[in-house]
């Protein structure tokens, strides 16, 4: 190893640990700095440097930086978030609209007009909460 | 730090962001307190004004969480790194910013900390001594300084970030560092 490659061996992570006191010196180095007492002084300005910048350049960010904002950790909605009065009105409206269209069916049985009802109140009730869901889920598609 | 050393170096990281993808406010809490006041710092060095720094790194973290289920192939200080350089070059095209300049980078007011006060204040003068030194210097050995020091990215995640040889960002960061040593040894 000559000197110009001890430069760039300083940043290989190896080197970074044991400039940081974390590692023993690397053997390559350790017999570069044996018999070099000019990379002998790089390598001391190197952990100076090291240790300082690491620590110097960082700011002290706000506190409200450092507490998650509770909408990231839940971003989940909840089953009495995804059902409210809109969804049951519309699930009401579109059974209402099933059964109607059912009863007007010309061999409509009587049981008929249930079934619609009830189909039809699944699908909007369903269509309601998906949309509600999707917005809930995805806000930057709103 | 985040090693490369190993058959999986980024395991601990992996598992980090998988906790957090499964919804644990602990793991959550640990990424935010080990990166939050880095992607803070990156933004202040990059000239933001504070309240753009907190609303850019709130941006980063949300964002972050929102993709940590893609998140693979580097440390995540690395992917945190890239998700920040890119929320602060969207910042300096909207029109809404609002520019420090070069020589309030260093000038913010910090918090002098620990018992002694001559101490604190000496230690954030040297820190801001040091800020206003890396904005002095030309890209890209100033962001190669700010991944190697504040995020301590590997040189080898460095250069696949810049798209350059590894030698090319030794090269960066010898130079870089001994600029910065030079600039504080000028002022002092």
């Amino acid at each position: 190893m000559n000197c110009h490659e001890l430069e760039l061996r300083l940043y290989d992570e190896d080197c970074r640990c044991a400039l940081l006191g974390e590692a023993p010196l690397p053997r390559d180095v350790q017999a570069h700095l044996g018999r070099c007492p000019a990379c002998r002084k790089t390598w001391s300005d190197a952990a100076t440097d090291t240790a300082r910048l690491s620590h110097e350049l960082l700011f002290d960010p706000p506190p409200s930086l450092l507490t998650p904002p509770r909408s990231v950790g839940s971003e989940q909605p909840s089953f009495q978030e995804l059902i409210g009065w809109p969804e049951l009105s519309w699930g009401l409206t579109a059974g209402a609209v099933l059964a109607t269209f059912c009863g007007l069916l010309p061999a409509a049985l009587p049981w008929c007009q249930w079934t619609g009802f009830w189909t039809g109140a699944a699908i909007g009730l369903a269509a309601a909460v998906l949309e509600r869901a999707g917005i809930a889920l995805f806000p930057e598609w709103t | 730090m985040t090693g490369p050393a190993g058959a999986d170096p980024w395991a601990a990281d992996r598992a980090l962001a998988r906790r957090c993808v499964r919804g644990d406010d602990g793991a959550w809490s640990e990424l935010v307190h080990r990166f939050g006041a880095r992607i803070y710092s990156h933004c202040r060095l990059a000239g933001l004004a504070p309240a753009d720094a907190e609303d850019v790194s709130q941006e980063v973290l949300v964002s972050a969480f929102r993709s940590l289920g893609s998140y693979a192939g580097c440390s995540l200080a690395t992917w945190l790194y890239r998700l920040t350089r890119r929320r602060i070059a969207d910042h300096f095209r909207s029109p809404q910013r609002r520019l420090v300049p070069s020589a309030g980078i260093g000038a913010a007011a910090e918090r002098p900390s620990g018992d002694d006060p001559e101490r604190a204040l000496a230690s954030a003068a040297e820190a801001r001594r040091i800020r206003h030194a890396l904005a002095t210097l030309t890209e890209p050995a100033r962001s190669i300084l700010v991944a190697y020091y504040l995020y301590e990215t590997p040189v080898r995640e460095i250069a696949g970030e810049m798209e350059m040889p590894v030698n090319t960002v030794k090269s960066h960061l010898h130079r870089g560092r001994l600029a910065l040593r030079r600039h504080l040894e000028d002022r002092s």
